[in-house]
This record gives C-alpha cells, sequence and structure tokens, in this order.
C-alpha cells in the first residue's frame, strides 16, 4: 500500500495558488525588465526588430505572396501573426520535459504546489507573448491599417493556447521526470511540428496534402484562429473554435492523467 | 487516543519508508522484484513508526547519523512520500529542512521572502505587512536587498529562518538548521522558538545538540535505525541517548588496544580486521614538511590527527562532543620509558591545556627500534568557547619530572569550536543555576525577606539511579551469559559526589557488589545541579538461578556506609540454552567480543585513555 500524507488544513486556496503562479512566473524575467517602463520598451523593441527583418526580407530580398495580388509585406504580418502563437507553445514545450526534473529544489519544498512548476512557466510565456502582439498591432497599424475590432479577441487565443500548451507541457514533465532522455527527443520532434504548422504557408497549401495535417496538429487551430482574427479581421469559423476546444480538452486531459500518474513518486525521482 | 481530534497537531500511523533508490542497479532480478511487488525493497529508513504529537508540544528528535531523523522530518513536511503508514497533519506548516531551499540565488533577499512567505502559506499582502519584521530578524541589513547569490550560507539561514518563523506556522519543522550561522543569532532564533511554543505553535526539532532539545523541548525522542528507541522527556531520552552512544564507542575501541607489549602489532591489526566488526586504530594522517619542532629526533612523531566518534577526522567541534587525538610515533631507536602528549592552544598561542600518557596514568612499554605505534587520547571536548585551538604532539623519553624531548611540533591540527553559550572568555560555566532575582522593594518589606533555607542536612545524600539493561523485566536469553549471569547496567550516582557501591541481587544467588567509578561530564551534564565528578555508569554480571521464571531482583547502594534500596523489580527469566558447540571450537570463537566489550564498558569510565594496555584493564579488575 501507498503510504499518504495528508493535511488537513494546509491546502492551497486558490487566491494564494495564482498570486504564488504569478510571483513564480515573475522569477523567469531578468531582473532588470522587471517592473520598469524601460522594460516594457525593450520588450516590444525586440519583436519590432524581428518583424523588420521579416518584412524587408520578404519583401525585398525573397517577395513572397501568398495570394496574388497581395501586398508583400503582407507575408509578414502572417508570418509574424503564427509566430506569436508558435513562440508561446514552442517556448513551452521546448523546456518542459526538464519542469520538474530540473527543479529538484522546489520538488523537495515542503507542500509545494509541484503543478506551479508547469502553470508558471506557462503564465510567463503568455506575458512575453503580448509584447509581440503589441508589435504586431503596430506594425499593422503601420503596414495596413487601423486593425479590426477582432484584434481584441486575440489575447484571448493566446490564453487559450497557452491551455494547449500547459496540457502538453504537463504531459512531457511528468514524462521527462520518468524519461531523462525525453529532453533530447522533444526539440527536434518541435521543429517538426514547425514544417506541419501553417505558420510560413497558409492552411490552404497543407489540405492540399490532406486535411488530417491539420486536425492531428494541436496548435493548427489557434494559429488559423489568430490569422483570422488579425489578417482577415473575421470572426473565426465555428469547427475550428471546436477545434480548439477540444485540443484544449485533449491537452490538458491527457496532460493531468499522466501527471498523477506520477505525481505520488515524484519527490523520489527528482 | 482519547484526545479529540482538535488537540492533535500531528498524528503518524504506522511510517514506514524505503528509498527507491536503495536496491537500483543491484540486479536485473531485484529490479523485476520491485516493479512487480511495486513497493520497493531495500533497508528500511523509518520503520513503522507510530507517533501522535499533541498541538503546542516541542518534541526533539535525536539519534545518530542515519538513524531516520531527517527522513522522518522530510516525511512530514511532505517532500519524501511514506512507503506505508499514513501522517496527518493539523494546520499551517512552517519548514526549515535545509538551507536555502526555494531561495532563487537572483532574487534579493526581500523578494525571496515574499515568495517563500507565499510558500509557506501567506498571502501576498500578509507576507508584505511582515516584511520590515522579518529583515529585522535577520539581521541581514543593507544585504537584505542584495540578490541572494551574494549571500554566504550563514546569510542564506537567516533569510530561511527568518521567513519559516515569521509565516505563522502551527507547526514548524527544523533540521539541525541552528548548527549554522553565529551564535547571536543562534541565541535569537532559540528565543523566538520559546515563544512560538509558549504561543501554541507545535515545534519538531531535529538536532544534535542536547541542550537544544532540553532546553527547548517538551519531549525527546530517539530514533535509532528508523525505530522508536524511547520517546520520554528529554532529560531522561538524551541520558539513554548519549549512554548508550557512549557505550557504543567503548565497543568500538574495545578491540583497538594498539599497543600491545607483545610488540606484534602488524599482527594484531590483521587479526582485528578479520573480525571485521570493528575498524582498529588507524594510523594518523601523516605529518609532511612540518619545519617547526624540535627534539633529539630518537623518536619521530609521523603522524597526527583528530577524529570523531565514527574515526573520521575532523576539523570543527562543539562542546561535549567525543574527541579522539590519535597521534602516530616511529621510532629510531629504543625508548624505555616513552611519554605520548599533545598541548593544546587557543588562537593567541595561549596553552589551554596538556596532557600526556603518563598524566592520563597509561604508562607505555618500550618501543624498541622502528616501532610504529598509534596513542589515541579519548576525551570529551571542554566548554571552551568559540574560536579555533591547534594541537602540537609530543613524543619524549622519561617521566614528567625529567625527560628528554625526542620530538616536539608545534601546531599540527586546527580544530574550530563551536559553543554557543561561549561568547565571552575562555570558556563557558557548567551547569549553572540562577537564584534569585527578584526585585525587593527599596524601603524593606520584612515579609520578602524569607529566611534563608536551612542547609541540606549533610548525613543526607540524594542518589539517582537508572537500570539501562536489562531494559525490560522479562529478560531474554542473550542477556544471559552462560546460562549463569546477567548483565546490569545503568547509572547511579550520590548528589554529594560520594562514591556509591552497588549490590545487585537476583533470586537467592550470591550477590555481587560493584563500586561505580566518575563518569564522563558530557553526560553528567543532564543532571543540572549535580557535581560533575561523581556521575556515574555501572555495568556488572550478577549471577542468575537456572530455573526459568520470575525471579527478585535487589539493588542496594550504599554511600558511605549507609544503603537504600534502590531497585527491586520482578524479573521473567528465560530458560536456559543448551551449548551443542564441541569445547574447542567454542573456545576458538572470540569469545572476547561479547565479553571484553562489557569489561570495558565496565571500567572504562575510569580511563579516558584509549591507548592503555591490556594487562592495564586486567589489573584493575
Amino acid at each position: 500500500m501507498q503510504g499518504s500524507v495528508k493535511n488537513v488544513s494546509n491546502s492551497y486556496a486558490a487566491k494564494r495558488y495564482f498570486q504564488l503562479a504569478i510571483a513564480l512566473a515573475g522569477q523567469e524575467f531578468p531582473g532588470a525588465y522587471r517592473g520598469n517602463l524601460t522594460g516594457v520598451f525593450a520588450a516590444i523593441a525586440v519583436p519590432l526588430a524581428m518583424l523588420a527583418t521579416y518584412s524587408f526580407v520578404f519583401s525585398t530580398l525573397i517577395p513572397v505572396r501568398i495570394r496574388p495580388g497581395q501586398s508583400t509585406s503582407e507575408y509578414a504580418l502572417f508570418l509574424f501573426s503564427g509566430l506569436v502563437v508558435w513562440n508561446l507553445i514552442a517556448d513551452v514545450i521546448a523546456r518542459s520535459p526538464r519542469l520538474f526534473s530540473g527543479s529538484g529544489h522546489y520538488v523537495q519544498r515542503a507542500h509545494f504546489p509541484i503543478s506551479l512548476l508547469v502553470l508558471a512557466p506557462c503564465l510567463a510565456s503568455f506575458y512575453r507573448s503580448l509584447p509581440w502582439l503589441a508589435a504586431y498591432c503596430l506594425a499593422h497599424l503601420w503596414l495596413v491599417g487601423t486593425p479590426s475590432w477582432t484584434f481584441l479577441a486575440a489575447p484571448l487565443v493566446l490564453l487559450l493556447a497557452m491551455l494547449i500548451a500547459m496540457g502538453i507541457a504537463l504531459g512531457l514533465a511528468s514524462l521527462g521526470a520518468v524519461v531523462r532522455d525525453l529532453a533530447d527527443v522533444v526539440p527536434p520532434i518541435l521543429s517538426l511540428a514547425f514544417f506541419v504548422s501553417p505558420i510560413l504557408y497558409p492552411a490552404a497549401r497543407l489540405s492540399e496534402i490532406g486535411d488530417w495535417i491539420l486536425f492531428l496538429n494541436p496548435i493548427a487551430a489557434p494559429i488559423r484562429i489568430m490569422h483570422s482574427l488579425l489578417l482577415e479581421g473575421a470572426l473565426p469559423p465555428v469547427d475550428l473554435l471546436g477545434q480548439m476546444a477540444l485540443a484544449a480538452f485533449l491537452s490538458i486531459g491527457i496532460g493531468t492523467l499522466l501527471y498523477l500518474g506520477v505525481r505520488d513518486s515524484l519527490q523520489d525521482l527528482v | 487516543m482519547t484526545r479529540s481530534k482538535e488537540e492533535i497537531a500531528i498524528h503518524i500511523d504506522g511510517l514506514t519508508k524505503i528509498y527507491p533508490g536503495s536496491s537500483a542497479a543491484a540486479s536485473l532480478r531485484t529490479m523485476a522484484l520491485r516493479l512487480a511487488r511495486k513497493s520497493p525493497v531495500g533497508p528500511k529508513a523509518l520503520d513503522d513508526i507510530n507517533l501522535t504529537v499533541p498541538k503546542g508540544q516541542a518534541v526533539g528528535i535525536v539519534g545518530r547519523n542515519g538513524s531516520g531523523k531527517s527522513t522522518l522530518l522530510k516525511t512530514l513536511a511532505g517532500v519524501l512520500r511514506p512507503t506505508e503508514g499514513s501522517i496527518t497533519l493539523q494546520g499551517r506548516l512552517g519548514t526549515l529542512l535545509d538551507l536555502g531551499s526555494g531561495i532563487h540565488p537572483e532574487y534579493s533577499g526581500a523578494e525571496n521572502a515574499l515568495v517563500l512567505g507565499m510558500l509557506a502559506g501567506l498571502s501576498k499582502s500578509e507576507v508584505r505587512a511582515r516584511m520590515a519584521t522579518i529583515r529585522e530578524f535577520s539581521g541581514l541589513g543593507e544585504a537584505f536587498d542584495h540578490p541572494a547569490k551574494t549571500y554566504s550560507s550563514g546569510m542564506s539561514l537567516r533569510l530561511g529562518f527568518s521567513s519559516a518563523i515569521h509565516s505563522d506556522p502551527d507547526v514548524l519543522l527544523i533540521d539541525e538548521a541552528l548548527a549554522v550561522g553565529d551564535a547571536f543569532f543562534q541565541q535569537r532564533c532559540l528565543a523566538r522558538m520559546r515563544r512560538l511554543r509558549e504561543d501554541g505553535t507545535t515545534i519538531v526539532l531535529v538536532s544534535h545538540d542536547p541542550s537544544a532539545v532540553i532546553s527547548l523541548c517538551d519531549r525527546a525522542i530517539w530514533l535509532e535505525h528508523g525505530r522508536v528507541r524511547a520517546d520520554d522527556s528529554p532529560a531522561n531520552v538524551i541520558k539513554q541517548y548519549l549512554a548508550a552512544r557512549y557505550r557504543d564507542n567503548c565497543e568500538l575501541d574495545a578491540p583497538l588496544a594498539p599497543v600491545t607489549l607483545e610488540g606484534d602489532l602488524e599482527g594484531d591489526r590483521a587479526d582485528r580486521e578479520v573480525e571485521g566488526a570493528e575498524p582498529p586504530l588507524r594510523p594518523a594522517a601523516p605529518i609532511e614538511n612540518h619545519d617547526d619542532r624540535f627534539g633529539d629526533g630518537r623518536a619521530r612523531v609521523v603522524g597526527m590527527e583528530v577524529r570523531d566518534d565514527f574515526g573520521k577526522p575532523i576539523s570543527s567541534v562543539s562542546v561535549g562532543d567525543s574527541v579522539s587525538v590519535v597521534i602516530t610515533i616511529e621510532s629510531h631507536d629504543r625508548l624505555t620509558m616513552p611519554l605520548v602528549g599533545f598541548t593544546l592552544r587557543n588562537r593567541l598561542g595561549d596553552v589551554v591545556t596538556a596532557t600526556n600518557t603518563e598524566l592520563e596514568g597509561n604508562h607505555l612499554p618500550t618501543f624498541e627500534k622502528n616501532d610504529e605505534v598509534d596513542i589515541a587520547f579519548r576525551f570529551s571536548w571542554p566548554p571552551l568557547s568559540s574560536g579555533s585551538f591547534s594541537f602540537s604532539p609530543a613524543i619524549a623519553e622519561g617521566s614528567i619530572a625529567s625527560h628528554r624531548m625526542c620530538d616536539w611540533l608545534e601546531n599540527v591540527w586546527i580544530l574550530e569550536t563551536e559553543n554557543s553559550r561561549g561568547l565571552f572568555g575562555w570558556m563557558t560555566l557548567d551547569d549553572v543555576s540562577v537564584v534569585g532575582g527578584n526585585p525587593r522593594a527599596a524601603s524593606g518589606n520584612p515579609d520578602s525577606h524569607a529566611a534563608p533555607s536551612a542547609p541540606p542536612d549533610a548525613k543526607s545524600t540524594r542518589i539517582e539511579f537508572s537500570l539501562e539493561t536489562p531494559r525490560t523485566t522479562i529478560v531474554d536469553r542473550d542477556q544471559i551469559t552462560d546460562n549463569a549471569e546477567l548483565f546490569l547496567s545503568g547509572w547511579c550516582f550520590a548528589a554529594s559526589g560520594e562514591p556509591v557501591e552497588l549490590t545487585a541481587r537476583v533470586g537467592s544467588e550470591s550477590p555481587r557488589t560493584v563500586a561505580v567509578a566518575g563518569f564522563r561530564q558530557d553526560v553528567g551534564r543532564v543532571h543540572a545541579g549535580v557535581p560533575s565528578a561523581c556521575r556515574s555508569g555501572f555495568g556488572v554480571l550478577v549471577p542468575v538461578p537456572t530455573t526459568p521464571g520470575p525471579a527478585r531482583c535487589h539493588i542496594e547502594a550504599s554511600v558511605q556506609g549507609r544503603s537504600t534500596t534502590v531497585a527491586d523489580l520482578e524479573l521473567e527469566l528465560p530458560a536456559p540454552v543448551r551449548i551443542f558447540k564441541p569445547r574447542d571450537t567454542a573456545r576458538r570463537r572470540p569469545r572476547r567480543s561479547t565479553k571484553n566489550r562489557r569489561r570495558v564498558l565496565f571500567v572504562s569510565h575510569s580511563l579516558n585513555l584509549e591507548g592503555a594496555p591490556r594487562s592495564l584493564f586486567i589489573s584493575i579488575r
């Protein structure tokens, strides 16, 4: 029989849990950036520089048009809107196998809510993606004009993308605590995932090969939704929203199951 | 348990912990077994622990290294998961398990305190409200705002302790934390913990420092091999624990007898290694290129080290720790009256004390040319104030009054001493009791001037007595030697300091008498107010009837002809064992390993010297 430790009154109140998550997410940012305006400017300047590079490369060096008759600067916006979502998800997943196994000092801490180790980096990634969105907004204003009101829904999509990433990361972190080599396997799979996601080319190109690619890829839906919100200024089709909700539900479900599987032995494993 | 659930802070039921890693990589078969059994196999770090700690109690946990103290604490903290059994905790937990856990190096002390406080269960605003107090208690000053990576280990401890103690824990778990940090901070922590205890916080403290356990705790638990060996008042448990530790030390020392009259040193050592039970006295670490020496060189000090209980060389020591000063001598000539000793100096070079083999009553045998000899001086570290002390070993020929120095080495080994009470001067006082302190009205109310109590009757003396073995009234077979004699051991001393004679009789067999010799100070410190010289342990073999069943055990103590009964109990004797072994094999077996120990236990109390020749023991017997 497996032993148990229970604390009658030491359960973590939800409020404190999130306060702690936010405090830990804050640890992700270098001290110089925290809590001052320069940090915010720096956070927006980096994606802006990226965006400037993209628009220079893809309008001057290799002019790319997705649709005939489209302006070349629009490709940079297309690429960038996909990258906003991709960066958020890939950032979390790339680190996920080591989230538990690499933070022994927290896992070994008394009554530390271990799930925070996944939630905190997810929140941090979400924070990081917001300046990217702001940078996109500025670029859109400059290159195309006032963005559509649907732009306001974009942070919500990022939040849902974060949930998908969190589910996957929770599962990978749990597996990573048992199988240490997972950390070496994940990066190549991620770069594969990059090319089967509608980031460099529109979803239509991928569905020419097969719709199943878009359907099986859990991050395709949020990227496509982002495209429609930011570029087309239109509400996304319902089936995409359903696909994203399903991806979030499944990834969190499977991730939680894996986590519950290893939770009891985590302290011994780490 | 009749207590209501409300009053129980910690309830441990059948707790067993096996580290799954302990048998890993042993073999594929064990791994397969582990998988099949699901529960890990291996040594039990904790073995069926059952404890209930009521709210507001302060419990000290003592035990040797590896006895499961820290495992118990970590399991309580939820850091380790029990293999079996359950733990129920009531209330908010504050922990200080190891230094720097949860301290983020890039964060300042304040930011870390915020996260630590939230981890301990406070909300952000609650920690903010306490921040000033935490800062002040930690005593970090400006460093509180610097990144934690710039902290020393003592500073990390201050931060961790300060956060833990200000998180209003209902249950506070502390593991050895006080070992680090300077004396002032330790005192502040102890004071703060006392106050928490008064406010009803349950405290579980793991400590090597018996005085901390006695002064802070209401209850002590002695763990050994993952089991509860004793669970009683701190004074009682510490007494038993130190006694057992001392006994174990004697057992360790028993087969050493490094200097034999035959000079058959190497052979003797080899024999003992085959027995394998206890390590022989290892030669001390060699001294290389030591220029600061003088003497005629007919013998040289070639090695010296200071070791702890476990034979590990040490560079720091606490008051009351037992230390062995091991000196290795190489003789280049025949020395008829060798004299080996050492001088202890403080950091200013003042001689604190010095001793040698003759002073300790051990006359070494003649050293032949090219002999190599190891000599150990074992004693408990005196209550010197904190600081560093150096040892200067020496070998001479002759007597204390008149000798020729063969080799004298200055400052070979430095020992850092920790004494939490020793803030001033050279040493701390032992057994100080402070009386009075009630302010008196200046106008002099005659009633407040109570007449001084009558001096204690010079004729009467308090005798304190405790029986350690047999531990239970049902006697095991293996406690009776050769079906004839039962080993009784324990503690006895007279408060007046006079020698005590114990007479023990079991059934109608003939009685045995034993005079109780002086004991070491650190053991005696437990009994406040009693002069240290008179504290003693005893051990005696008493004849027992061969018939199994109940037998009366009667022990009388007599001081200067006056006697009193100190124990009268009904023992349940086991059936005698038949010995099947042929005579010669029985004789060849090293029976010494059981008998010698007892004898050494019995006499060693009067000896502080490890390297006494075997004949000395015999003559005392």
